[in-house]
């Protein structure tokens, strides 16, 4: 039957770019600091160079998000609810627990950054792999936050966090690389080797192929779902949200990367390495808006 | 009567245990008892009781009794208009007991309150700077105001006195003070004018009641009751409920209305007088028809009845109102067969050339269908008298001839002289057909001498005025109130909830000190009061069962309204009486409907279109009461403005998109505005409602309060200051409207012929462009050469 | 219904347990006229800003000439059994009062807008720093309360009353004698969006059709239905604040931009007032 609407209220988007951004930055950390604990924690000798820089890299980025999540709040001053009146605390809400994460795991990664440099190979470890722990968490709980509510579609899915964890890694190597290099060039030499620069691309291809691999189904469930599935899909290939969507994060940030490294001419090439970096990490932050304002822009109809 | 108004609530439930149980008060220890209404408390002040003021709402066509409840809050903000705390309006709700609101109240009803602290309220008499209509004012003492008036009204010989209104809530201060001045000359601006007619014709009645809660059949031929009379909308939904009433709705656009009835039946505007006597042919024919109510309800026999209906074949009728016929003879059937079937009628039976015999040929649809005076069906009219205020002014004996609205734009001034106008409750300017040629008529100062506007807010013809005066708003006046339409009659009081701003003083004040300052003591002696409400226990207090009853005061205070029939039962949510049954009024009110002059059908005018034109029809948008609901928010948030509805199909072949620009042509002039593709509404007719476009009242009315703007007329409500969002402030439709009118009925129609076309280059949103020449000529025809 | 028992606020759904309340309401959309009178009364009395809403209604149009209807459903709260929006409320600003209530502590509350993503319903909004009274919360979520301060007080809700049609009951529906239970009872009812799994306490008799689909909600727009909600994401002053509002007709890439730089403008700029704006 056709028809249209006649009358309605409107409803804003709850949450905007700055959020996005947290959710990027919170990702770009957690990638970067994986990286950072390959070496001390699991044991992968030629990326201990970057260690030191990778998790103090990551906890400067971390240390932009308190800011963003605070001002975003109605009532600023109220932050401490989620902290420190148990009371207060609503255990339920991953808010809550995201609360925690993102109070000790810049912690961790500080003391995990002081053992590094104390060259103490025991305690970086217990404390790498706990802060690799609070890493994933951090960025897991994201996702969970974004999961939990029933009816934004495209996150109402236990895939959710998975994939937010893969973007996650794929930027956080992305920036990492893209920012070492830009401190070589600064700094005038390879503080850290261009070799372990296309070494970690490498790394961040699996994960690319992962995330595809990842979205691939999310479409294909989509094509199998409701009506708002298709209009979604619709949406993030052609409509509203294809340029962050379709040109930031497909082609930009993963298949134009992909493409890059997988030609071998390109990806032993420093410069296609950091270009692809680049565009990697950037493009992460058009899937980071269609999450966060994509999905609650279909309902903002309702 | 009496017996029930002696009853109060304690007693009620006291005296009648047997009967609690049914009416559903019973209070156990499981089950609360939640109260319709009856309380309200104040929530930043955890949850005090507010205080309980009875009023009357005029917003509605129907007076509505209402619970105004006022906040002794001292901690509240001050009123921004007059710097002062203490007590304000915070809430409005209906009255419980009442039959009319029956705790109900309409949209505009509810947020009224907010305008007595609007920032764009008239709070100091007003005098223009400058030419007329040039907008700038300047503010001057009531002395001085009413010292220029009384001047100019003892310059001026009494006929060259008139008053211009719409709606007249003054429970007759307004004649009084005409008869006070020797005049009588009123123009009455009520665009109703052809169906009262037809009423009054028929049956000596100006009003008509449908019984609509006890029926079984609603035909509902050219009203959009469900937004513009909520008293007939709730009373139909309680037929709809408990009766199963079926409600069809004939009208060429699916309004609200007719999209939540039963059935949508799409005529042709203007042919509803056709369908009417086609029907009766059928019934008459079929042997269907009342032959006994004819004769005991009407002049006419049977035999010249089917004399007179013979040409209105199902063929003729399908043809001239674009309906299958046999839809027409299946309603026709049903409608006779349910035994209780009622009609309602509106501004799309009234605003047609044709509205005074169609809407006589409807109630000639009542009659043959036996539903006169009938449960169910259409009732006269039962009033309560009021008493009288004391000696009045003799009538006058000489009139002045200018006092039909049709005449008036056209005469006023030329051959008869107006020295003082008056205009009150009323804007021409922009509702009247055909507004420019008020503009025009209004602006000239050889034709109209001294122009006083009256009005708590500005409006389109006041900013036309030389002297505005600031009127208390309603919920600031003391004034009696009669019910118009209930079967159940009441009469209601209006009284000061709180006191209006700085130097605002109530219309029987303002009058008053017009007369006194005549300085003759002849005219005064009918003006003697100090305040109004010595004038409201006169006409309330003489009202002999009501003083039986204990007294206006003690109503004032108790209920508001008087008499008290029974009770709210919180389930069926009707009026009940001590054994928990519904109050039945009484019917069978003796009359005799008269058709002397058959209702014979002709097509109309106004919407008769040539090949390339369509019907532009122009309505009541849907939750602006008066004007002034213009200017508040939250009746502006929840409306959408006027763009110009048009049938996806008639769009299509016209090559016009959804919110495309279009031009909307008639023979006087054009306007702009935006289309609106829609399946409800018939391929050859357009719509706009009529609240689009304002340039007076006030800063939400006129676009320019709210965030966007560095509006000097900045509000006094941060809300709107800050969060007002919507733009688009709709066109102003009623310039291009042609001047047409029903000879018989003497009221204009709301409908015109336009052509329609994508707009020209140059053209933007809310033009308008009109030829006031035209207008003048074809005013001047009073009606279309079709 | 439910035997689920909602942990974590302390309360459990009051529906069919012994000396509790379990406060409800039925829409009778036979009845409802769509005149907006409880929309109005709820708006002005609570002092609900201009943008918001506690409780609206949704109007559609179905069919084709001449077969036409009209669709009308006011929605609010449904002050659910199972109501996602506590749940994902990390400061148990939101609860539930032991009668089926659902409810804000605003002085708990900082404004994180959690709730409102998880609300599957819209009924939540984040009051805006302007209000009409400036003693009403500013900054904090808001919603219909059921008009907790008149029920508690045996008093109906404003919108109840205020009904032009008759349309909407309110009662306790542990009392199998009120009304409210009777027409459960005897009349088939619907909510909105079963499959969210909220239980809500809003029934409808007479839903039927399309409006209360999210998906025609969300693709049927009338043309100025849908340009009216852009100039609401655009000139609103929160919808900066907010931020996340996305202009459909203005997403190329420049626009996208301008999204951006918007949002941030606004973000930045409304911090200051936030921080030393006091408490309420
Ligand atoms: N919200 C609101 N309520 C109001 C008012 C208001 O301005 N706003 N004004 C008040 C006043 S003064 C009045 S007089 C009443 C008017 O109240 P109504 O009588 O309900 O008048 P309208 O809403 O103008 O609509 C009349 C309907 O008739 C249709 N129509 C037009 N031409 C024809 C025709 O030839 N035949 C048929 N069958 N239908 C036709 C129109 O499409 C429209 O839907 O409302 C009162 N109530
Ligand atoms: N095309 C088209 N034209 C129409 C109609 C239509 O349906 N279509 N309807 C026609 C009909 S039926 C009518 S009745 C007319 C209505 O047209 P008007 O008679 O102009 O009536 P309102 O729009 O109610 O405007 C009344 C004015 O009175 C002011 N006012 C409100 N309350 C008070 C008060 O207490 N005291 C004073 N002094 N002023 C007050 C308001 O601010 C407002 O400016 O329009 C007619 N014009
Ligand atoms: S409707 Fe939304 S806000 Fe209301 S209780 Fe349910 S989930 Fe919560
Ligand atoms: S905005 Fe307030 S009520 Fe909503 S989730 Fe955040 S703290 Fe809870
Ligand atoms: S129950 Fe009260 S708060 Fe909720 S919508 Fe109705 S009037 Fe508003
Ligand atoms: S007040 Fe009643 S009839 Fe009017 S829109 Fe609201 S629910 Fe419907
Ligand atoms: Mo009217």
């Amino acid at each position: 039957m056709g028809g249209q609407i006649l009358a309605n209220a409107y409803h804003h988007e709850y949450w905007g770019f700055p959020i996005a951004l947290y959710f990027w930055l919170v990702g770009g950390s957690a990638g970067s600091f994986v990286i950072s604990s390959l070496g001390w924690v699991f044991g992968v000798k030629k990326y201990k160079p970057v260690a030191f820089f990778a998790s103090n890299f990551a906890t400067g980025l971390l240390m932009i998000v308190p800011i963003l999540l605070i001002i975003d709040l109605g009532k600023p001053w109220r932050f401490f609810h989620l902290l420190m009146i148990p009371s207060f605390s609503h255990w339920s809400a991953p808010m809550v627990w995201g609360a925690w994460f993102i109070l000790t795991y810049p912690v961790g990664m500080m003391i995990y950054s002081y053992f590094v440099y104390q060259k103490n190979q025991k305690m970086a470890r217990i404390f790498g792999l706990l802060a690799v722990v609070l890493a994933i968490c951090t960025h897991w709980y994201t996702g969970v936050v974004m999961q939990l509510n029933p009816s934004r579609i495209p996150n109402h899915d236990s895939a959710a966090p998975i994939l937010f964890l893969t973007g996650a890694y794929v930027s956080g190597i992305g920036l990492l690389v893209f920012c070492m290099w830009l401190r070589n060039k600064f700094a005038k030499r390879e503080i850290v080797p261009e070799s372990l620069l296309i070494d970690m691309s490498r790394l961040m291809l699996y994960g690319i192929v992962f995330d595809m691999f990842l979205l691939f189904n999310d479409f294909l469930q989509a094509t199998y779902g409701t009506g708002e599935d298709h209009t979604m899909l619709y949406d993030v290939l052609l409509g509203v949200f294809r340029w962050p969507y379709l040109y930031l994060e497909l082609v930009w940030g993963l298949i134009m990367p992909l493409i890059i490294l997988v030609i071998p001419k390109f990806s032993r090439n420093i410069y296609w390495v950091v270009l692809a970096s680049f565009m990697c990490a950037t493009g992460v932050y058009g899937m980071r808006i269609w999450w966060v304002m994509g999905t609650t822009y279909y309902q903002g109809h309702f | 009567m009496t017996e029930r108004w002696k009853l109060n609530r304690r007693q009620f439930l006291k005296g009648s245990a047997a009967s609690v149980a049914v009416v559903g008060l019973a209070k156990n220890a499981d089950a609360m008892e939640i109260a319709l209404g009856n309380d309200s408390y104040n929530y930043i002040k955890r949850g005090e009781h507010r205080r309980r003021v009875f009023s009357c709402s005029p917003m509605t066509p129907h007076d509505n009794p209402v619970e105004v409840w006022v906040d002794p809050d001292l901690m509240a903000p001050a009123n921004p208009l007059t710097g002062k705390t203490g007590d304000h309006v915070s809430e409005i709700s209906g009255v419980t007991e009442s039959v009319r609101s029956r705790g109900r109240i309409s949209a505009a009803e509810a947020a009224a309150w907010l305008q007595l602290e609007d920032g764009d309220r008239l709070l100091k008499p007003l005098k223009r700077v400058g030419p007329r209509g040039s907008g700038k004012w300047q503010e001057i003492s009531w002395q001085q105001a009413l010292k220029e008036i009384a001047a100019t009204i003892q310059r001026s010989e009494p006929e060259t006195i008139a008053l211009l209104h719409g709606r007249d809530t003054s429970a007759g201060a307004w004649q009084r003070f005409l008869h006070t001045l020797g005049s009588q000359t009123v123009v009455d601006m009520d665009g109703s004018g052809n169906r009262t007619k037809a009423w009054h014709t028929a049956w000596g009645q100006k009003a008509s009641i449908p019984d609509l809660a006890h029926t079984h059949y609603i035909l509902n031929f050219g009203t959009n009751f469900l937004v513009t009379h909520p008293y007939y909308a709730a009373e139909a939904m309680d037929g709809r409920v408990f009766n199963r009433a079926k409600i069809v709705s004939f009208d060429p656009r699916c309004s609200k209305t007719a999209g939540l009835s039963d059935e949508w039946v799409p005529v042709k505007p203007g042919s509803d007088g056709v369908v009417a006597l086609a029907m009766v042919r059928y019934l008459l024919e079929q042997g269907l028809a009342d032959t006994r109510a004819i004769k005991t309800y009407s002049d006419l026999t049977v035999e010249m009845l089917r004399r007179e209906v013979t040409k209105y074949t199902w063929e003729y009728a399908e043809e001239m109102c674009g309906v299958p016929w046999r839809n027409l003879r299946r309603i026709a059937r049903k409608f006779a067969e349910s035994g209780r079937g009622c009609i309602v009628t509106g501004a799309g039976t009234n605003g047609h050339a044709n509205g005074f015999d169609t809407e006589r040929a409807l109630m000639l649809l009542s009659l043959v269908t036996g539903n006169i005076e009938q449960k169910g069906g259409n009732c006269l009219p039962r009033t309560i008298e009021l008493a009288d205020i004391g000696a009045s002014p003799g009538l006058p004996a000489i009139n002045n001839p200018v006092q039909s609205s049709q005449r008036f734009p056209i005469d006023a001034g030329k051959q008869y002289k107006i020295n003082v106008l008056f205009a009150y409750n009323t804007n021409p300017r922009f509702d009247a057909p055909g507004s420019a040629l008020w503009g025009k008529a209004l602006a000239d100062e050889s034709r109209i001498g001294l122009f006083v506007a009256i009005g708590t807010f500005k409006n389109e013809t006041a900013e036309l005025a030389d002297i505005i005066l600031p009127e208390a708003h309603w919920l600031e006046r003391n004034e009696p109130v009669q019910s118009q339409v209930c079967l159940l009659p009441w009469v209601g009081l209006r009284q000061r909830t709180v006191n209006p701003p700085g130097q605002v003083r109530e219309l029987r004040e303002i009058l008053r000190d017009i007369v006194l300052a005549l300085g003759d003591a002849e005219k005064a002696k009918y003006w003697q009061f100090r305040q109004t409400k010595e004038w409201l226990a006169r006409q309330l207090g003489g009202i002999p069962g009501l003083k039986k009853d204990g007294g206006w005061e003690l109503m004032a205070k108790h209920s508001g309204v008087w008499p008290i029939y029974g009770y709210l039962h919180p389930e069926m949510r009707r009026i009940v009486d001590e054994s928990g049954e519904e109050v039945i009024p009484v019917y069978g009110k003796s009359t005799k409907l008269s058709f002397v002059s058959f209702p014979h059908w002709k097509p109309a005018s106004d919407s008769t279109v040539s090949d390339h034109e369509m019907t532009l029809l122009v309505h009541a948008s849907d939750y602006i009461s008066d004007d002034s609901a213009a200017n508040n928010k939250v009746i502006m948030e929840a409306t959408l403005s006027n763009w110009l509805h048009i049938n996806k199909a008639t769009a299509q072949q016209l090559g016009i998109e959804d919110g495309e620009l279009v031009r909307v042509s008639s023979r006087v002039g054009y306007l702009v505005t935006r289309a609106f593709l829609t399946q409800t509404i018939r391929p050859d007719v357009l719509a706009m409602h009529r609240d689009g476009g304002h340039w007076s009242i006030g800063g939400i009315a006129n676009g320019k309060a709210g965030p966007k703007h560095e509006s000097p007329e900045i509000s006094t409500d941060q809300d709107i200051n800050h969060n007002l969002w919507w733009a688009d402030m709709g066109v102003h439709p009623m310039d291009i409207i042609e001047p047409v009118f029903d000879a018989k009925g003497g009221s204009g129609a709301l409908a015109t012929a336009v052509k329609l076309g994508k707009a020209a280059k140059g053209d933007e949103y809310g033009m308008v462009n009109v030829d006031v020449g035209k207008l003048l000529s074809i005013a001047e025809q009073g009606t279309r050469r079709g | 219904m439910s035997e689920r028992v909602y942990g974590f606020n302390g309360v459990s759904p009051s529906l069919g347990k012994k000396g509790r309340r379990r406060y409800a309401m039925v829409v009778d959309l036979r009845r409802c006229t769509g005149c907006n009178a409880c929309t109005s009364s709820c708006k002005t009395s609570y002092d609900v800003p201009l943008g918001d809403w506690r409780i609206w209604t949704m109007e559609a149009e179905t069919g084709e000439y001449p077969n036409t209807k009209r669709q009308v459903l006011p929605r609010l709260c449904n002050q659910c059994d199972q109501p996602s929006c506590i749940r994902n409320c990390p400061t148990k600003a939101t609860f539930r009062h032991p009668d089926g209530f659902v409810l804000q502590r605003y002085n708990r509350c900082i404004g994180c807008r959690t709730c409102m993503v998880a609300c599957p319903y819209n009924a939540r909004h984040l009051l805006t720093p302007h209000r009409r009274d400036k003693r009403n919360p500013r900054d904090v979520a808001d919603k219909c309360d059921f008009c907790i301060v008149r029920v508690t007080r045996g008093l109906a809700p404003l919108c109840v009353t205020s009904c032009t049609g008759g349309a909407m009951v309110f009662g306790d529906r542990n009392d199998p004698d009120s009304e409210i239970s009777k027409l459960i009872r005897n009349n088939k009812t619907f909510t909105l969006r079963p499959e969210m799994g909220n239980e809500p306490q809003v029934h409808y008799i007479g839903l039927d059709g399309p409006i209360a689909d999210p998906e025609f909600a969300f693709h049927q727009r009338a043309e100025q239905v849908h340009r009216r909600e852009n100039t609401f994401k655009r000139d609103n002053e929160l919808g900066g604040e907010l931020g996340g509002d996305i202009i459909d007709t203005e997403m190329d890439f420049w626009g996208l931009m301008r999204h951006i730089g918007r949002n941030f403008k606004t973000f930045f700029s409304a911090a200051p007032n936030k921080f030393f704006r006091g408490p309420y």
